[in-house]
């Protein structure tokens, strides 16, 4: 009967744990999506030194949680997030107006697709 | 290589651990709830071996949920007649009274092939010897043959068979196992004394020693070369 309990709570416990993990992923790419509009919005308005300071912290946001996300995520899926995350700040670095909506908008995406395929939905289950 | 090499190793420790968990049966002998967990786990936990970009935990995670639900249905079946049906562990007649049972053989999707490879194992060959036989939910066969059929016991004869036991090991490749000493009653005293009456020396020299409770003694020494 213990192994039988062991395994119920084992059970119960690794779907609370992946349940915080949709959770803390949902907030994480929430924050640096925030970060990404807040760039793209600021570079709109020409304010490149803001524009880039904002980008400058969605990276160090990103970065600060990389050893949860290489035991979590897909490795593949990290490294194109984090190619577009370095594209928009280069975009903002070299001032470029006119590529700056579409790199953040690249970067914007595939942090949406990262909670997208950890939340629980009807598309992600099949 | 250094992650793969400590990969490895611990998705084969974990694969250990849930085959020692799911119980000590044969491969050949798996219900099917342990024949799924058994494929999917080998199957699942070897994708971050092969692929350094996935990371250990999908392969980890997918076999200890796996582990968990095996351990519980198979305790769920214990209690559930019902749900042991339902998941075909129950065992099927398929010859009652000499006769084929053509219904339930459809059922299993086992052909006669099978059925008289089987049967042939066992050492029958008269499908109308057979009182009943069952296909068990692990794919053997049982046997019951006709009283008529059976083979005659000692006590069927008045034969006093004598009282021997279960022989278990004592001297296991030079190494003496004590608690199979004590299971017997007796010590190395004893089994230095029985060794000296076969002119061996020390237990070193046995490969294998064997003795049962009435103490009929198998001794197969170690080759000289």
């Amino acid at each position: 009967m213990k192994k039988e309990l062991f395994t119920a709570f084992l059970l119960i416990g690794i779907f609370a744990a992946c349940l915080a993990n949709v959770s803390y992923i949902g907030k994480l790419t929430d924050e640096i999506n925030k970060l990404i509009c807040q760039s793209q919005e600021l570079a709109a308005e020409g304010n490149w030194q803001a524009s880039a300071e904002a980008a400058e912290e969605a990276v160090r946001v990103w970065h600060e949680h990389d050893a949860y996300i290489h035991i979590v995520l897909k490795h593949a899926d990290i490294d194109s997030a984090t190619d577009a995350i370095y594209d928009l700040l280069a975009e903002v670095y070299s001032h470029s107006a006119g590529n700056v909506d579409g790199t953040a908008l690249r970067a914007h995406y595939h942090f949406e697709c990262i909670y997208n395929m950890e939340r629980i939905s009807f598309g992600s289950l099949f | 290589m250094a992650i793969i090499f400590l990969r490895t190793l611990i998705v084969f420790f974990l694969i250990m651990l849930a085959m020692r968990i799911m119980g000590k049966r044969q491969l050949g002998e798996l219900e099917p709830s342990e024949l799924v967990a058994a494929v999917l786990i080998s199957d699942i936990s070897a994708n971050p071996l092969e692929d350094m970009g996935i990371p250990l935990i999908y392969g980890i995670l997918p076999a200890l949920t796996l582990l968990s639900c095996e351990v519980l249905i198979s305790a769920i079946t214990l209690k559930s007649i019902r749900l042991r049906s339902l998941l075909g562990d129950v065992p099927s007649i398929v010859i009652s009274h000499g006769k084929i049972n053509q219904k339930e053989m459809r059922k299993n999707r086992f052909n006669i092939d099978e059925l008289t490879s089987e049967l042939r194992k066992q050492g029958v060959t008269d499908i109308s010897s057979i009182q009943t036989a069952v296909l068990e939910p692990d794919g053997s066969i049982s046997i019951l043959l006709y009283p008529s059929e059976c083979p005659v016991t000692p006590a069927q004869l008045n034969i006093d068979s004598g009282n021997s036991s279960y022989p278990v090991i004592l001297i296991n490749d030079g190494h003496i196992i004590d608690g199979n000493l004590k299971l017997l009653g007796i010590d190395r005293a004893w089994l230095d004394k029985e060794l000296k009456k076969r002119n061996i020396e020390s237990p070193e020299d046995v490969f294998l020693l064997t003795s049962d409770s009435s103490f009929n003694i198998y001794v197969d020494e170690k080759d000289k070369t």
